[in-house]
């Protein structure tokens, strides 16, 4: 008898191969029947019509933290997504000794903007080893994971302190070979690398520090193993880029191993960047390579508050200085006129070097404290205008008189030209990514890239069939990632299943929440057009009833190379 | 096919404890110093306006101008 089938549905088998009517059946959490299924089975679902695709694969996320306090990746399962890759950006949570749990986590909560409370209120640091974190995550699992193991852990874990200062020695290299070894038998799908990335104390991440000949070793020993490579290079100069594209294409030959980066964003600021990177992809994909960029579906919205320092202050040292002011010395500074005329003159010289296009004119009004009707969703310029005043001060005199509450919204600041991006998404070299999830959860929402892909690009522009989008979101990361019987609908594969109607699939508007652990904020979107999402057979959330109960959850099996 | 396609724009990447001065000396050993380092930080503004001033093993480091701004 088999546990489950799903009838009467539009099955879109996540290869790409057109969509046809039909049935699943499941039992023991694998698919075993397709097309027209016949026999008993315990619990039967009409599709009513509806897209049966497998489950989506997000492999860019940093839910590292929050899988240790919500196992089922809230709201990227409501969203479809059944399985996450967390520890992108030279960045997990293991292994990493007791002695060094401080400084990781404030350089995970400044790369990936998470508040401080939540961060130290929901993690239990039960574990030091990559096994032992999962296995402290593994029971309360509604989503699967395939983890990747970030190369600044490798190297904390293997020369202490000094993996901030130097290069390592060769018995080092060794060293982290073995222990990334043990990573990847625990099962770790890949490493994850930066090239860009800088601590809370604006020193380069660990990874940075090392010599091309030890990451040369590491994707040695992801070639042994067949492991991927993530790292994200710097994607805002086209000459730059390609020189990255370049090493990770030499590694790709090397060590036949898997690469990727993200993201790969476009911007007015550098509008031929995309395409001179993609044709580097090209010329290296003809010569042998695997380097796969990651592209958001999404256009870059940015929120800023003055409570925390945030991305959006990078490059405005003063502001980022104000925001890390205990409370009591950041109003006075903001009340200061000397300091509130330097802000406003560090404003005025602004520069976003990272392709990102800023005016802190454009910004509005997002989020009150105490809500001001007057104030809420109007432009910082128009005020300004209206005050006679700089924006800095209209910005400072808002969020003082809500208690530095006010949240400010910077709306397509990259990204956002849709015709151009539906013809790159549609690139066959081109994977969907760089979705972020469980990062940056008070500067924006990326949750939901998955059904905005299918209404923005399927529906929208028809830049590709639907069949296209479900392969790009499920198969094409399955192989990638090598995950084991992933990705499809094929019997003997895991019963990762989503059901949505593809006339409604969508993200909604980004909303705040105060789901964090310590009652912290974060910004979310909850999904349209998703009807039930099954995790290893089992049901994880319809639309009806929410999320269920099950903790079906696991970590994804990596394909042996 | 070749394995290897030329690169777009030539570079190398930094040793551990590289400066300006031994970067100059060891990739342009034919001009001197001081003008090597001129030209070098010319090629490279990503490496002289970071936020953080500090050369790291994985940087990438060109040895010569934009192949465009080469041709203009």
């Amino acid at each position: 008898m088999l546990d489950l089938v799903i009838r009467n549905g539009l099955v879109c088998d996540g290869s790409g191969a057109p969509a046809y009517r039909g049935s699943v059946g499941i039992r023991d959490g694998r698919i075993v029947a397709m097309g027209e299924v016949d026999g008993l089975a315990r619990q039967i679902v009409d599709a009513g019509g509806l897209v049966i695709a497998p489950g989506f694969i997000d492999p860019h996320t940093h839910y590292d933290a929050q899988l240790v306090w919500d196992g089922q990746a809230q709201p990227s399962l409501e969203h479809g997504v059944t399985t996450v890759v967390p520890g992108n950006c030279s960045l997990s949570l293991a292994p990493l000794r007791a002695e060094h749990r401080e400084l990781l986590g404030a350089t995970f909560r400044k790369i990936e903007e998470m508040p401080k409370n939540a961060f130290d209120a929901g993690l239990s640091w039960e574990w030091e080893s990559f096994a032992d974190y999962l296995a402290a995550i593994r029971p309360g699992l509604g989503v699967n994971v395939a983890p990747l193991v970030g190369h600044s852990l490798l190297r904390l874990w293997v020369m202490g302190l000094e993996a901030r200062e130097r290069a390592a020695t060769d018995a080092e290299i060794a060293a982290m070979q073995a222990l990334l070894g043990e990573c990847l038998d625990a099962g770790a799908v890949g490493m994850s690398g930066s090239w860009v990335d800088i601590d809370h104390e604006n020193r380069p991440v660990p990874a940075r520090l090392a010599e091309p000949k030890e990451l040369d070793a590491l994707c040695a020993t992801l070639g042994e193993k067949g492991g991927i490579l993530q790292i994200v290079p710097e994607f805002w100069d086209a000459d730059l880029l390609c020189a990255r594209i370049d090493l990770l294409a030499d590694l790709s030959r090397r060590h036949g191993i898997r690469t990727t980066f993200s993201p790969l964003f476009d911007s007015n600021a550098a509008p031929e960047l995309v395409g001179i990177a993609l044709d580097r992809i090209r010329l290296q994909t003809a010569h042998g390579a695997t380097v796969v960029p990651q592209m958001q579906t999404r256009p870059i919205d940015l929120s800023f508050d003055l409570t925390a320092p945030m991305s959006t202050f990078a490059t405005l040292p003063g502001w980022w200085a104000m925001t890390l002011l205990p409370q009591a010395e950041k109003l006075v500074l903001l009340r200061d006129p000397d300091r509130r005329r330097a802000l406003a003159a560090e404003m005025d010289d602004f520069f976003m070097p990272i392709g990102l296009q800023i005016d802190f004119a454009d910004a509005y009004v997002k989020r009150m404290g105490t809500p001001d009707g007057a104030l809420m969703g109007r432009r910082i310029g128009d005020l300004a205008a209206e005050r006679g005043c700089h924006i800095a001060d209209v910005i400072i005199d808002i969020a003082l008189a809500d208690d530095l509450a006010t949240s400010f919204g910077l709306d397509a600041i990259g990204h956002d030209d849709a015709a151009k991006i539906a013809t790159m998404l549609a690139d066959p070299l081109v994977g969907i990514g760089a979705g972020d999830g469980g990062a940056h959860v008070t500067n924006f929402a990326t949750y939901g890239d998955t059904g905005y892909l299918f209404s923005r690009y399927v529906r929208g522009f028809g830049a590709m069939p639907l069949e296209t989008a479900v392969r790009k979101l499920t198969h094409d990361v399955a192989r990638l990632w090598g995950l084991d019987r992933r990705g499809l609908l094929r019997p003997g594969y895991a019963a990762d299943i989503v059901l949505f109607d593809p006339e409604r699939i969508d993200r909604g508007p980004e909303i705040p929440v105060e789901d964090l652990p310590a009652d912290g904020f974060r910004y979310i979107r909850r999904a349209s057009g998703i009807d039930r999402v099954f995790v290893n057979g089992a049901l994880a959330y319809s639309r009806d009833g929410g999320y269920a109960a099950a903790r079906a959850g696991t970590v994804a099996e990596r394909v042996a190379a | 096919m070749s394995a290897t396609p030329a690169p777009a724009r030539r570079f190398v990447q930094p040793e551990s404890g590289d400066d300006w001065p031994r970067i100059a000396a060891r990739v342009l050993p034919d001009l001197p110093v001081e003008t090597a380092i001129e030209q070098l930080k010319s090629w490279n503004l990503h490496l002289v306006f970071r936020p953080i001033s500090v050369i790291t093993p994985s940087d990438i480091l060109f040895v010569e101008p934009p192949r465009a701004a080469a041709g203009a």
